[in-house]
Order: C-alpha cells, then sequence, then structure tokens
C-alpha cells in the first residue's frame, strides 16, 4: 500500500509542477535571491546614452551594478524611474552604478528604437546614468529577461546575486528590499 | 496501475486546458464606418504608450490607437480601435502590450488574425 501511496505521488508531482509554470502563469511582483552567485552575462551593446563611451561589465568591477531593463512606453517602467534616480543619487559615490538596457517591446515602427526617442524620454525623467540600446533584445535574452520592468543586481566580483520584476515607488516595501540589497552589496 | 493513475491526475490536472488569449481583435462599425477594437479580457489593461498593431502578411501595419485613456495616458480606458481599411484583407499577427490590474510589469502577445472581409 506505501509503495502505491509513493508512486502515486511522484506521479502526481510530475504531472502537476509542468502544469503549473505555464507561459501563462501570473507574476504580482517577484524579487528574489538567487540560490548560487553567477556570473553575470557580459553585454556589447554599441549605442549609449549617457555615457562616452559604450559601458562594459569588466570594467565595473568592485562595483557594485543595477541593471534596469525598460521600455519608455512602459507605464510600470517610467514608474520607477524615480526610485531608480533616488539609488543612483544616494549610491554612486559609495560604489553603486546603475545602468539602464533600453529594451523595445515592438518592432521599429513603434518609435522604440529611436535614439531620439530614448534621449527625449531620460531628459524627461531625469535620468543621468548610463543607458544602452537594446535593439536586438541581445542583453535581454542573454538575461533571460521576461517583464518591463525586470532588474538584476550583480555584486563587486561581476556575480548576480539578485534578480525580481515589478514596479515599485520610493519608500514602499519592495524599494526597501532593494535598498538593503545593494547596501549589502556595497558593505562586502 | 501506474498509468492508469498517472491518467486520471493529469486529466484532473490539466484538464482546464490552455489559457485564454488575453484580447481578441473584433470588428465593428461605428456610425455606419467599418472598424477593428482590440478588446482586452477582464483585468486587464492594454498599453496606450504603444497601441496594439496588426502586422499584415501581405506588408504594412494598422495601428488602432484612437480611444480615451488613463491620465497619465498609460492605459486605454476602452477597447482601442481605428477604421477597418476597405479591400484589404485583415491577415497577419496582432501584437499588443498589456498589464494584468493585478500585476507591476508590462509584457506582450502576438496573435494571428485572419478577418474576413
Amino acid at each position: 500500500m506505501r509503495r502505491i501511496l509513493c508512486s502515486a505521488l511522484a506521479w502526481l508531482a510530475a504531472i502537476l509542477l509542468p502544469c503549473a509554470s505555464g507561459a501563462h502563469a501570473q507574476l504580482a511582483q517577484t524579487t528574489g535571491t538567487t540560490d548560487v552567485p553567477r556570473p553575470a552575462p557580459a553585454w556589447d551593446n554599441t549605442s549609449w546614452l549617457n555615457a562616452e563611451a559604450p559601458v562594459r561589465l569588466e570594467q565595473l568591477r568592485g562595483r557594485v551594478v543595477l541593471l534596469n531593463f525598460w521600455v519608455f512606453t512602459c507605464g510600470n517602467c517610467t514608474r520607477t524611474v524615480p526610485s531608480l534616480v533616488e539609488f543612483d543619487s544616494r549610491y554612486r559615490r559609495e560604489g553603486l552604478t546603475l545602468i539602464g538596457i533600453h529594451t523595445p517591446e515592438f518592432p521599429p515602427y513603434a518609435g522604440e528604437h529611436d535614439r531620439s526617442n530614448v534621449a527625449r524620454a531620460l531628459a524627461q525623467y531625469g535620468i543621468t546614468y548610463p543607458n544602452a540600446q537594446d535593439n536586438d533584445s541581445r542583453t535581454w535574452d542573454r538575461y533571460a529577461i521576461r517583464y518591463w520592468p525586470s532588474f538584476v543586481l550583480i555584486d563587486r566580483r561581476g556575480r548576480i546575486r539578485y534578480e525580481g520584476a515589478g514596479e515599485f515607488h520610493l519608500g514602499d516595501p519592495t524599494y526597501r528590499t532593494w535598498e538593503q540589497r545593494i547596501r549589502t552589496l556595497l558593505a562586502e | 496501475m501506474r498509468l492508469l493513475l498517472a491518467s486520471l491526475v493529469a486529466a484532473a490536472a490539466c484538464e482546464s486546458g490552455p489559457a485564454p488569449a488575453p484580447v481578441r481583435l473584433q470588428a465593428g462599425s461605428l456610425a455606419g464606418v467599418a472598424i477593428l477594437a482590440v478588446v482586452p479580457s477582464k483585468d486587464l489593461r492594454i498599453n496606450a504608450r504603444v497601441p496594439p498593431a496588426i502586422e499584415l502578411a501581405a506588408g504594412g501595419v494598422i495601428r488602432l490607437a484612437r480611444g480615451r485613456v488613463s491620465m497619465d495616458s498609460s492605459y486605454f480606458l476602452e477597447p482601442p480601435w481605428d477604421v477597418r481599411p476597405p479591400g484589404i484583407p485583415i491577415r497577419g499577427a496582432l501584437r499588443v502590450s498589456f498589464c494584468r490590474a493585478d500585476e507591476t510589469v508590462c509584457r506582450s502577445v502576438m496573435l494571428p488574425v485572419d478577418l474576413q472581409e
């Protein structure tokens, strides 16, 4: 009887798990810790704004890096920008580098690929930290991003330590979570 | 026995089938003019900053950008629409950026469309 029960449970797990992880799975807000820190993939975007030259991951060893995957047509993204600007203002001198990875959602006809439109958005939202145009979604794919906005926090040794997605606002619980993570990595 | 049990469990677990499409394209008329509109499913908002588009298989794009939008211009308050071009088969892909009301992220979907004249 015990063997039958165990077999049933095993089959149940094998069948239920794939069903629960479907593409339409609901997402309210995710913030997560990576179980095992892994090396952050390098990026090679060539078009940058707020930077005199392309910013490379290897140049940032010794700094904590917060990547923000966003697009200016995403309200969830632009409503989060004030929090990111605040992080940049508060922690840049302590060793934080904020980088925007601007990844279009639509094909070029929507205007998200245009450098001048991105520049206008940076000015509109007061963003002064470097932003890469990720028009071919290459960096998005390397980091296996699925939602706008998403965040990846990289430690001073170039390892991914925290990942998450979803809008947050100055002082709210998610903001405080991210801020604590930044402080933790800056203190290492 | 194992196979039978697995089949029963599988039927119970997956009987709801694939999730329904988050939006659908609807043809209609407004004041006697043929229109196309994108109707969202319940509890879903369509991004107004990058309005839905029909990418025609024959080439060309129809943007469905008309309709009232929220104060911050983020979302459509009614199904976005536009005039249906006459004499053109509406065949291709509908691309929509949307947000669920209970989520804090944007996501997009592409659906095949094929509307007869």
